[in-house]
């Protein structure tokens, strides 16, 4: 980021929407544009893109110009324990089923607290587990694997 | 009096014990689904069908009707206690509602959500008996320009949800019309923005989008300064609105009905427009704007009864022309084929115990709803007397278990993952997520419309203009825009 | 009292004699996948069926919906399911014209499914809005021929039956109209009530009810005779246009592989299923004709099959109309 922006946020702001909007821009050429008579599967997403994009550069210019807040820290922890145990649930649903995922994700999202201590914990994970297949599985019948394809389910 | 000799039918009809029972079991069942994010009355309506096959037609239509505006009560719960909108609906009731939860105010908020849907309810009933059939005229009139330029004018109004800066605010809804464009091209069938992945041809969900920004997003950004202070005050104050709170949410509430019933008859996403509409209304008219966002009591008042009445009078294009205006309405059409019953504008003639046998049973529904939910609000108040630490892993596990059942797959879980992640790359640069999901969820509707709009009228643009509905609502949201931009250009003036 | 614990008892008896004979099919749970969204017209043809067909067979059937693409997600899935008779398709003109509409169609309609029996058709109808200027097929023919793209009509997404009925129609007139597409027939029905489009065609489950309120003008049916339930529309040839006769059928398949004993079994509930007076009255509420005897066969389904994919393929090359 140059020295000379006075709004930080703003100017990472600027630059996620002109990325954005570039990026939607260069795949939406990739598709008809059509006539405006009949437009195309292209014209649209196309226009909102370059729209997109000039708000972006907007956005940007003005960090310069006017001073701003800087961005909330990303801290990376919570974050990525957080979002990583969702996508590990993801992964192992229809390997190890509905049960041991949720004890997963129970855990490591549980982790990204400060608070965090093991004993309490696992009987967190092993609650929400149990009452969500009795919940889900048995009383809903929703079509979810308990055990997965590893654990013969 | 025609009419009190028919409405003294249906609530004959509706009042035998086996529809009260099946009245019931529909808002008991909906406000439980409704509750549990992802599961929306649609995956619930669809598992009920085959049983409601064995149940007399007005039965079963009475059950998944209940099942269908008993969700729309349920979706708030989660929106006000944890910021997990479950339905698009209530997506603007997160806004207000979550901030008094954190601020001991939960039991209020509930109660505030389930009083003016009540009442809302309660008028948009009465309005289906009564002016349906006119009122389904008066939606036929709407063109596609028309759609396009009510779309706008929606767009233009949830540039309110923000607080902070516009241009950002414009920002996010671009890029929120963008990412709904994700999916098949309606009307040449072009994957558009999939990267060749065939999960992503159908679309993103809108709940998956809603519980990765909202839901995960408020979580991380909860833990980052977790330290500090306990994310959502433990201690609460009044489970009850006061009579203060109650004097401050006549208004709201009104105008929230009005608004909700009108844009609720209209198929193309009116009842969507509704809550947002009603919010940014009551933000305009409020005398400190500032309040909203923080925790305004009118912030949750007004789009919930808007909600509630748009899902009432949401029924009349399907009951008095057999025009489905959702998905759920849809499935409903489907029963009543099922049950040998074709739907279309004699159903209104041939059938009347039908027609306002679920006219009344929607009314008998709603007074459950709120029985049912005002004492529950002690029991959903509760819950966040959990230690947060304790009480975000099971928030993360149901938001899991809600993707993963919206369609069986386990592609929307990473859908909601990234979702997540761009929730809260967004927070932490200061933009407000709201106005992106409505970018998201109008973004499909709004090139829909506008490409049909100039086929119409042969590429000519002036049809958005020449058209009398059109051209008001255009200029509504002229000077909406207006409205909206000129404080802030003043403020600019002002010396920082 | 006692009639209906006796009843219990029998019905008892015979749920366990068959099961001491073992392989006897079906051992367990028929899904049939209906691969459209819940609430369709195809979905409710799955639901009637399956109910009649579980009790035929005395065993339940279940329908699981599996929407997108057209048809081609469903139809694919079940194509690559274990040919055992537990997992059927039920699809319908859509199998036939997914072929020329997809590129790449990842299942091959007549290699990979093994056809049961054809169901019921559903008739389409040619409608108009309230005020089109046009009253019979002919003055539309007229009309469309000199207004020729000013005209608009309305089809319910690329591969629908409205879609198709469509480009039959301009092909059989050799005109062009300006189609404007709706994503289902539910929208496109609204604009036509609202007079925003000219015309459109659509199945007659739709239609009849709007016609008979005055609130739309009916041009002609495309079934081969008049229908019972709208008895003074003409047909297509009586109106004018001999040869255009379609509608819009739905099909019982299995996968590909599935033994003939139990593909025998399938087409004989099938053929009960059909004459049961609940399914019979629902398809006429539908204003679908149900498959006669001989044509709830695998041979009848694999000619018909043959024919219609036969039938559409040009029509859709023609028009350049591809969905993927």
């Amino acid at each position: 980021m140059p020295r000379a922006v006075r709004s930080p946020a703003d100017f990472w702001s600027g630059a996620l929407f002109a990325g954005f909007g570039i990026a939607f821009a260069v795949a939406a050429l990739a598709y008809e544009p059509g006539r405006a008579t009949r437009m195309g599967p292209g014209f649209f997403p196309f226009a909102l893109a370059v729209v997109l994009s000039l708000i972006g550069l907007a956005t940007l210019v003005r960090s310069w110009l006017r001073a701003g807040p800087p961005p909330l820290g990303l801290t990376s922890r919570p974050m990525v324990l957080v979002l990583g145990a969702v996508v590990a649930f993801g992964a192992m649903l229809h390997a190890l089923g509905l049960a041991a995922a949720l004890c997963f994700v129970v855990l490591v999202s549980a982790s990204a607290s400060s608070r965090f201590r093991w004993p309490r914990a696992l009987l967190l994970a092993g609650a929400v587990s149990g009452l969500s297949v009795l919940v889900f599985a048995t009383a809903l019948q929703l079509p979810i694997p308990v055990l997965g394809r590893w654990l013969g389910g | 009096m025609e009419l009190l000799g028919d409405l003294a039918t249906g609530f004959a009809a509706a009042f035998t014990a086996a529809n009260l029972l099946y009245c019931f079991v529909g808002v008991l069942l909906g406000t439980l689904i409704g509750v549990l994010p992802g599961l929306g009355p649609n995956a619930t309506i669809a598992m009920l069908l085959p049983f409601t096959f064995t149940l007399e037609p007005l039965s079963a239509l009475i059950m998944l009707a209940g099942i269908y505006y008993g969700a729309q009560y349920g979706g708030s719960t989660t929106a006000i206690l944890i910021k997990v909108p479950g339905e698009a609906s209530s997506v603007v009731t997160a806004l207000d509602g979550y901030q008094m939860a954190r601020q001991g105010r939960a039991g209020v908020a509930l109660a505030t959500a389930a009083i003016g849907s009540f009442a809302a309810g309660s008028f948009a009933t009465l309005l289906v008996a009564v002016l349906g059939p006119l009122l389904a005229d008066v939606a036929l009139a709407f063109g596609p320009a028309d759609y396009c330029s009510l779309i706008l004018l929606g767009l233009v109004a949830s540039v309110v949800l923000a607080q902070g800066s516009l241009l950002k605010a414009f920002g996010m809804i671009v890029l929120g019309l963008l990412l709904g464009l994700v999916g098949s091209d309606v009307d040449t069938g072009v994957e558009r923005f999939t990267f060749g992945i065939p999960k992503l041809a159908e679309g993103i969900p809108v709940a998956v989008a809603a519980m990765g920004l909202f839901g995960l997003g408020e979580i991380v950004h909860n833990l980052r300064d977790e330290h500090a202070r306990e994310p959502i005050a433990r201690r609460i104050s009044g489970l009850l609105p006061s009579r203060a709170d109650l004097a401050r949410i006549v208004g709201p509430v009104t105008r929230g009905t009005l608004i909700g019933s009108a844009l609720g008859v209209l198929p193309g996403g009116g009842s969507i427009l509704a809550s947002f509409a009603a919010y940014s209304l009551e933000k305009k008219l409020a005398t400190d704007e500032d309040a909203f966002g923080k925790g305004a009591i009118e912030g949750v008042a007004a789009p919930e009864a808007a909600n509630n009445a748009g899902a009432q009078t949401s029924f009349i294009p399907m009951l008095t022309l057999g025009l489905p205006s959702n998905s759920v309405m849809a499935l409903m059409l489907g029963a009543m084929i099922i049950h040998g019953i074709v739907p279309g504008p004699s159903v209104m003639v041939e059938q009347p115990t039908l027609f306002y046998g679920l006219v009344a049973s929607m009314w008998i529904g709603n007074l459950m709803l709120v029985v049912l939910n005002l004492p529950l609000v002690g029991l959903w108040v509760r819950l966040l007397s959990i230690p947060y630490h304790h009480l975000f892993p099971v928030i993360v596990a149901l938001c899991c278990i809600g993707a993963y059942s919206l369609r069986n797959n386990v592609f929307d879980i990473y859908l909601m993952a990234a979702f997540g992640f761009l929730g809260t790359l967004l927070v932490a640069l200061r933009c407000e997520p709201a106005p992106l999901l409505l970018g998201f969820i109008l973004g499909p509707m709004l090139e829909e419309y506008l490409r049909r709009a100039l086929i119409l009228s042969r590429g000519d643009p002036t049809v958005f203009v020449t058209r009398p509905i059109s051209a008001v609502l255009l200029a509504l949201a002229a000077i909406g825009l207006i409205a909206v931009v000129l404080p802030s250009v003043r403020k600019l003036r002002e010396p920082a | 009292m006692l009639a209906a614990w006796l009843g219990a008892l029998v019905s008892l008896v015979l749920l366990v004699a068959p099961a001491s004979a073992e392989a006897r099919y079906p051992a367990r749970v028929v899904t049939i996948v209906v691969p459209f969204p819940a609430g369709g017209p195809t979905d409710t043809v799955g639901r009637l069926l399956a109910q009649a067909m579980g009790g035929a067979l005395k065993t339940q059937f279940i329908i699981e919906n599996i929407g997108g693409s057209g048809g081609v997600l469903g139809a694919a899935r079940v194509a690559k399911s274990a040919p055992d008779g537990t997992t059927l398709l039920l699809h319908n003109i859509g199998l036939a014209t997914s072929v020329a509409l997809y590129r790449k169609l990842p299942y091959d309609p007549r290699r990979d499914l093994e056809p049961i029996g054809l169901v019921n058709d559903v008739p389409m109808s040619f409608v108009a809005r309230r005020d089109f200027p046009a009253s019979t097929l002919g003055e539309l023919i007229d009309y469309v021929k000199v207004r020729k793209d000013e005209v608009t009509y309305a089809n319910a997404g690329i591969g629908g039956a409205s879609h198709l009925c469509g480009l039959y129609f301009m092909s059989a007139i050799a005109t062009r109209v300006t189609p404007v597409p709706y994503k289902g027939t539910g929208p496109a029905m609204n604009d036509l009530l609202g007079g925003q489009v000219d015309f459109m065609c659509d199945q007659t489950t739709n239609t009849t009810n709007h016609i008979k309120a005055g609130k739309i003008k009916v041009f002609a049916v495309t079934s081969k005779a008049r229908l019972p339930s709208l008895p003074e529309v003409p047909t297509m040839a009586e109106a004018g246009l001999p040869g255009i006769e379609l509608g819009v059928w739905h099909a019982l398949l299995a996968p590909k592989g599935t033994p003939q004993p139990i593909l025998e079994a399938l087409a004989a509930a099938l053929q009960q299923a059909l004459a049961d007076p609940l399914v019979l009255d629902r398809f006429a509420a539908l204003g679908a004709s149900a498959a006669t005897r001989d044509q709830a066969t695998p041979d009848a389904l694999r000619r018909h099959l043959d024919a219609e994919i036969a039938k559409w393929s040009p029509i859709i090359k023609a028009a350049d109309a591809y969905a993927d």
